[in-house]
């Protein structure tokens, strides 16, 4: 499962930006990468500024290791504090990305929030949490992309990096199931019908859609496993272990560049064998 | 259109680029684009060239109708030319 595990979402709006000189090349790829601070999202950030593209990200409060990522590419990070379920937050997020880089070529909707618990007794509010970030946010943060994908030239230094890709972090649950995550594991099934969906809808304009449904990682998110429940997970597991964000990480890699240049609508799933 | 102000004519121009700049992303030759043709029967634009038209109208002109319609009344079917150049009229008029 992914997804950073907290409670419903409420502060909105507070814009911090961690990186320091303003650059606008626009010859440059930038990725959005949602939810950056901790976690898949912040190693996803961190990959990617390695292998040269720029980051934009947003989550609702900042981390001293996206500050620390920031302070070693100079100029080369963006971030804003805000919560994914705030519409008018997201669109204006990719505005100030524009501003600040010139273009958004990728965007990674990895911003989620997971809260556990039968469904008989779930709350509203949880259920709305998860509704609204996971699925509405991520909608309208892909939509905001795509926008910006049909508006901006195609040229990329890559030129087989095409015209845009987006890449949803689903969820292995979304396929398998799992008690306790039905309402997670709907966002994330959701997020995987809408990326099959969009690749078809904006495949002409060669911008590419596809998902990555990890597995459960050795990170905190599967910490509250316990010993029999991830000794039963390994030994379902072909590879023989718990998914590491590594894993995640250089398949998000891969579907944002040119080696996935004719791959779209796709779920890659990324748990060791142990969903086949 | 029978009779168009400037801000219309204006308007109008940036419906022809934005359907010209169509045309080139997507490597199709240019075709005439008078007020009356038709979308999709005369000048071959689908409903993803609507929506990439729409984008480029917004950042040209500042508003999107469809974006900026919340709650409001549908908008009358989008057929022609002139259909798009009518709606930012109305759409850029009800904003000043």
């Amino acid at each position: 499962m992914n997804g950073p595990r907290s409670g419903p979402v409420s502060n909105r709006g507070r814009a911090t930006v961690e990186s320091d000189t303003p650059s606008a090349a626009v010859c440059e790829v930038t990725t959005i990468v949602s939810g950056g601070s901790r976690g898949l999202g912040l190693a996803v950030a961190q990959r990617l500024l390695e292998r040269g593209d720029r980051v934009a990200t947003f989550s609702r409060s900042g981390s001293a290791a996206l500050v620390a990522l920031a302070a070693k590419h100079p100029g080369r990070v963006h971030h804003e504090q805000l919560d994914a379920a705030d519409s008018d937050a997201v669109r204006r997020f990719v505005g100030n990305t524009v501003d600040r880089f010139g273009r958004v070529d990728h965007c990674v909707a990895n911003a989620a929030v997971a809260a556990e618990g039968i469904l008989a007794t779930m709350a509203d509010a949880d259920i709305d949490a998860m509704l609204t970030v996971n699925l509405r946010g991520a909608i309208v943060l892909v939509r905001e992309c795509v926008r910006q994908f049909l508006a901006q030239p195609r040229s990329l230094p890559d030129a087989d990096a095409g015209a845009g890709s987006v890449v949803m972090v689903s969820s292995v649950v979304a396929a398998r199931g799992s008690p306790g995550l039905a309402v997670y594991a709907a966002t994330k099934a959701g997020l995987e019908g809408f990326a099959r969906c969009l690749a078809r809808e904006v495949g002409p304009r060669g911008i590419r859609v596809n998902a990555v449904a990890p597995g459960f990682l050795a990170t905190d998110l599967s910490a509250t496993l316990s010993p029999s429940d991830r000794e039963r997970i390994v030994r379902r597991t072909p590879l023989g272990r718990l998914g590491d964000t590594a894993d995640i990480v250089g398949a998000i890699d891969f579907l944002t560049g040119p080696g996935a240049a004719f791959v779209t609508g796709q779920t890659l799933t990324i748990d060791g064998g142990g969903a086949t | 259109m029978t009779s168009i102000d400037g801000a219309t004519r204006d308007i109008a121009a940036e419906v022809r680029e934005a359907i010209l700049a169509v045309y080139r992303d997507t490597a199709r030759p240019p075709r005439d684009t008078p007020g009356s043709a038709l979308l999709g029967g005369d000048l071959g634009l689908d409903s993803l060239d609507l929506a990439q038209i729409i984008v480029l109208l917004e950042r040209s002109l500042g508003v999107d109708p469809f974006r900026d319609a919340r709650g409001s009344a549908p908008h009358p079917p989008i057929r022609t030319v002139d259909h798009i150049v009518a709606l930012y009229a109305a759409t850029l008029a009800a904003r000043s």
